[in-house]
């Protein structure tokens, strides 16, 4: 099993390069010069130039390209032009934002998704499963921005039980930096007023962001618990009488987790892309909204930081994947 | 029994620091939300979007500062400029203090402006091509001396886009010849009304400012002490935060939609207050069939000014008829703007055609992503147009794109729609920059629009020191331009700032949008 990690560990390394390489050409294929920005819109051409020399935007794609890769390799994801702040600075204050986020939502989707699923196979067919079908087709439809706003006006404006932005009320500090996220951080530092506080402020766009990796779980899960039902063993069991509850939670759900797990992996690292979206609406100080930014104000270094770190992140959850799967599946390890 | 050891230690230490983490001891009443976002950096010498404006006029002072559309002594008393224009000699206020506790000399503004020049980011674009930094100096401690390469008649107009920097606490900071440019990325060097926290500011997200009760100028009775700023870049989120109570101010830009809402709402309200910030549709007047007058004034007679302002914005900005917004001097008040006449089109474009002109190619119409008057404008344009035959197809960017490929010639679009906003107040922030062709390689000038006549006035203009003088020029410059169609000028934006009804004594300026604390407090 170790000799599999560190085997998937460099396999990640060309993915990633060939990542950075594809990015790089994407970015620099579409006009945009973070010169022209820095200058401003007063700038004179000559003004523009001399930035550019500056920054060295103005040499060879190829050379600016191995530059960018050496950086790397000195363990520097370089300088925000936009900034001036080290990247990896503005990475790690903003990452666990994300993490608190993304987790929490898939938590939600999991713990939510699974059960109906298996609720929904249990009662193939009959009432019960129809309308959980048509919750779940209803939950991948919806645009998540529409859905966030309407959780806004509903929960926030009419009702208003929950804040509408952020992630702590204005004129809180939050707790001692622990893991960054406010949530977890309030608790170890036993400040249970901001703990309420920051986990009011992660309700809603939790929610809006665990929707559609909910139903996506819930319909993998039906579809697997239903292909198990039909095995001869569960007939068997079936017919010596086992008990339902640990006939549907020892043999037929473990035997049915392996697709279900594998998508809430893959639904981990796509999440990180609907964050982009939810962070903007919610105000949420995240890695998406700082793509976004990154993106408008043409920081290319940054830009390319956050793809990376989601790659990584990326390759990271594949790889925890497999390990779940082993767990969840000893014949998996043997072939590890 | 180790682990809960180290959680009951971690638990204990985390109450500890947890307590003294707490708000600041400001009273309610004390403490304003602003909502208009965080600063990308508090550097006063890279300031770029008028959130790093708002940083700025609030940290840190400089020589004239705006109030209202006038330029008026900050830290300088006075100034004197040679009769040939091209010598400024600035005395100096005493006794103002950095947040330091250091004293604010001559020495502090002279490092300040060639640490200005010596960065090259936005604010020192009107000083770069005309100040050297070997000519700024400081024959005491209480005067500067700046000697320019030529006269430019702007020069004071652009003198409050540069804060003045507390020079030994930067310099302690620089190494290699980098400004600090980190450092004061990220901390206050400042002299101004309010002061950063320290690890109160994030780029982009937060920032934290209180009062710096030493400020030479005088606070209100009951002065805001600690201003809390956010960053919610969604519209809605923004406008039911004001709603809400969570913010007591958006920014200027609110829809109209919010606008309404927002004067529904309780203990809200609404300043609506004209800007200086034009909305164009830019024509590259240098690839055909833009090249053809007779064209060109089809596009400017066949676009629905009226239904934009009056269906699309409702109502929520004014029409300017030309290149210099129609509340700022330089433009004539006879100016009589393009209206939407698809007869007169329909004539200039025969007359096109009998010049020869080939409009069959498909037209390309540019906004920026994810900003609905861009979007609505071009779908409104490209319905005007194809009343006229022209096929017109819409395209969107975000703006460095936009302003890297209207910069060049070759590959600025065929038109796109863009704003042209107040950096300083004068009529060269508009007409100059956008309409003389020394500007050509700018996405001001992207236009390539050129009329040896025009060129001659705008160049005269900007030397001249006489206000009069130069209000004639760029008046008969205006008129000449008008009537070359180069561009479509639409409106002038209003800026509409959502405000909690505990804010008093808001003012709005077109330089900063208003969002100068020390002039405001909250009600008792």
């Amino acid at each position: 099993m170790f000799l599999f990690i560190v085997r998937r560990l460099l396999l990640a390394i060309p993915a990633l390069f060939g990542l950075v390489l594809l990015t790089f050409i994407l970015i620099h294929a579409v006009p945009g010069d973070p010169a022209a920005v820095l200058a401003g819109d007063q700038a004179t051409p000559q003004q523009i130039q001399a930035l550019r020399e500056h920054y060295g935007f103005d040499r060879p794609i190829l050379e600016q390209f191995f530059r960018y890769v050496s950086q790397l390799a000195s363990g520097s994801l370089g300088i925000s032009y936009m900034t001036q702040r080290q990247i990896s600075t503005e990475i790690i204050e903003r990452m666990p934002a994300t993490f608190e986020l993304t987790l929490f939502a898939m938590t939600l989707a999991t713990m939510i998704g699974i059960p109906l699923g298996v609720i929904s196979a249990y009662f193939h067919n009959r009432w019960l499963d129809h309308l959980l079908r048509i919750v779940s087709i209803g939950g991948l439809a919806v645009a998540s921005f529409w859905l966030a706003i309407m959780l806004q006006f509903t929960f926030s404006m009419e009702l208003d039980l929950l804040p509408v932005h952020g992630r702590l009320s204005q004129g809180l500090n939050p707790p001692p930096f622990v893991t960054g996220m406010i949530v977890l951080d309030s608790l170890i530092a036993g400040r249970f007023d901001l703990f309420r506080d920051a986990f009011a402020h992660l309700i809603l766009p939790g929610f809006a962001l665990a929707v559609a990796p909910l139903a996506t779980i819930m319909r993998f899960t039906r579809a697997a618990v239903l292909s198990t039902l039909r095995r001869e063993y569960v007939f068997y069991e079936r017919a010596v009488g086992y008990p339902r509850l640990v006939l549907m939670g020892k043999y037929v759900l473990r035997n049915s987790l392996v697709t279900p797990v594998t998508q809430i992996g893959l639904l981990l690292g796509a999440i990180l892309g609907s964050a982009v979206v939810i962070e903007a609406i919610f105000d949420w100080p995240g890695l998406g909204s700082y793509a976004v930014l990154s993106i408008a104000t043409a920081d290319y270094q940054a830009t390319l930081a956050v793809v990376l770190v989601v790659g990584c992140v990326y390759a990271l959850i594949n790889i925890l994947v497999d390990l779940v799967h082993a767990a969840v599946d000893p014949r998996i390890l043997e072939q590890l | 029994m180790r682990v809960g050891q180290l959680l009951l230690t971690l638990f204990l230490a985390g109450t500890i620091i947890g307590s003294s983490a707490r708000a600041a001891d400001y009273q309610r009443n004390e403490i304003l939300n602003w909502g208009e976002g965080a600063a990308d950096t508090l550097d006063p010498h890279t300031t770029r979007s008028t959130t790093d404006v708002t940083a700025k006029i609030n940290l840190y002072d400089t020589l004239y500062r705006y109030e209202g559309l006038d330029v008026v002594p900050s830290i300088a008393t006075g100034h004197t400029v040679s009769d040939d224009g091209l010598t400024w000699t600035f005395t100096l206020r005493k006794g103002v203090k950095f947040h330091s506790g250091s004293e604010l000399t001559a020495d502090d503004v002279v490092y300040s402006f060639r640490r200005l020049i010596g960065m090259k980011q936005a604010p020192a674009a009107p000083f770069w091509p005309i100040l050297k930094s070997e000519n700024i100096s400081a024959p005491d401690a209480s005067t500067v001396r700046m000697v320019l390469d030529r006269p430019y008649a702007p020069f004071l107009a652009a003198i409050p886009l540069v804060g003045i920097v507390d020079k030994k606490l930067v310099e302690a900071h620089a190494s290699g010849g980098d400004w600090a440019a980190a450092w004061v990325a990220a901390n206050d060097a400042g002299s101004g009304p309010y002061r950063a926290e320290p690890d109160g500011f994030r780029p982009s997200q937060v920032s934290k400012l209180t009062w710096f009760p030493d400020y030479f100028l005088p606070f209100p009775a009951h002065p805001i002490k600690q201003v809390n700023i956010t960053t919610i870049k969604e519209a809605t989120t923004l406008a039911l935060a004001l709603l809400k109570g969570e913010v007591d101010a958006t920014d200027t830009r609110i829809a109209a939609e919010s606008v309404n809402r927002i004067r529904k709402g309780e203990n809200v309200k609404v300043s609506a207050d004209e800007s200086m910030r034009t909305f164009v549709l830019t024509m590259n007047n240098a690839r055909p069939p833009f090249n053809n007058i007779h064209f060109r004034k089809a596009i400017s007679y066949a676009f629905d000014y009226d239904g934009f302002i009056n269906k699309l914005r409702e109502g929520t900005v004014v029409r300017n008829p030309g290149p210099i917004p129609q509340n700022l001097w330089g433009n004539p008040k006879d100016l009589v703007p393009y209206k939407y006449d698809i007869a007169k089109a329909k004539a200039e474009l025969e007359l096109a055609r009998k010049d020869g002109v080939d409009f069959s190619r498909p037209l390309t119409v540019y906004g920026f992503t994810n900003t609905r008057d861009t979007y609505l404008s071009m779908q409104l344009l490209q319905s005007n147009l194809r009343a006229l035959g022209l096929k017109v197809e819409i395209k969107d960017t975000f703006f460095p794109n936009l302003a890297s490929m209207a910069a060049n010639q070759q590959t600025a679009p065929d038109m796109w729609f863009h704003w042209v906003s107040a950096f300083f107040i004068d009529p060269s922030n508009w007409i100059g920059e956008m309409y003389d062709s020394q500007f050509h390689g700018t996405w001001k000038g992207s236009a390539f629009y050129k009329n040896d006549k025009v060129d001659s006035l705008l160049r005269q203009a900007i030397v001249l020191n006489d206000k009069e003088k130069r209000r004639a020029l760029y008046e008969e410059a205006s008129r000449l331009i008008v009537a070359d169609a180069p561009a479509l000028w639409i409106y002038n934006a209003i800026e509409y700032r959502g405000l909690n009804k505990r804010v008093e004594g808001y003012k709005f300026s077109p330089v900063g949008s208003g969002a100068d604390f020390r002039l405001m407090s909250l009600s008792q």
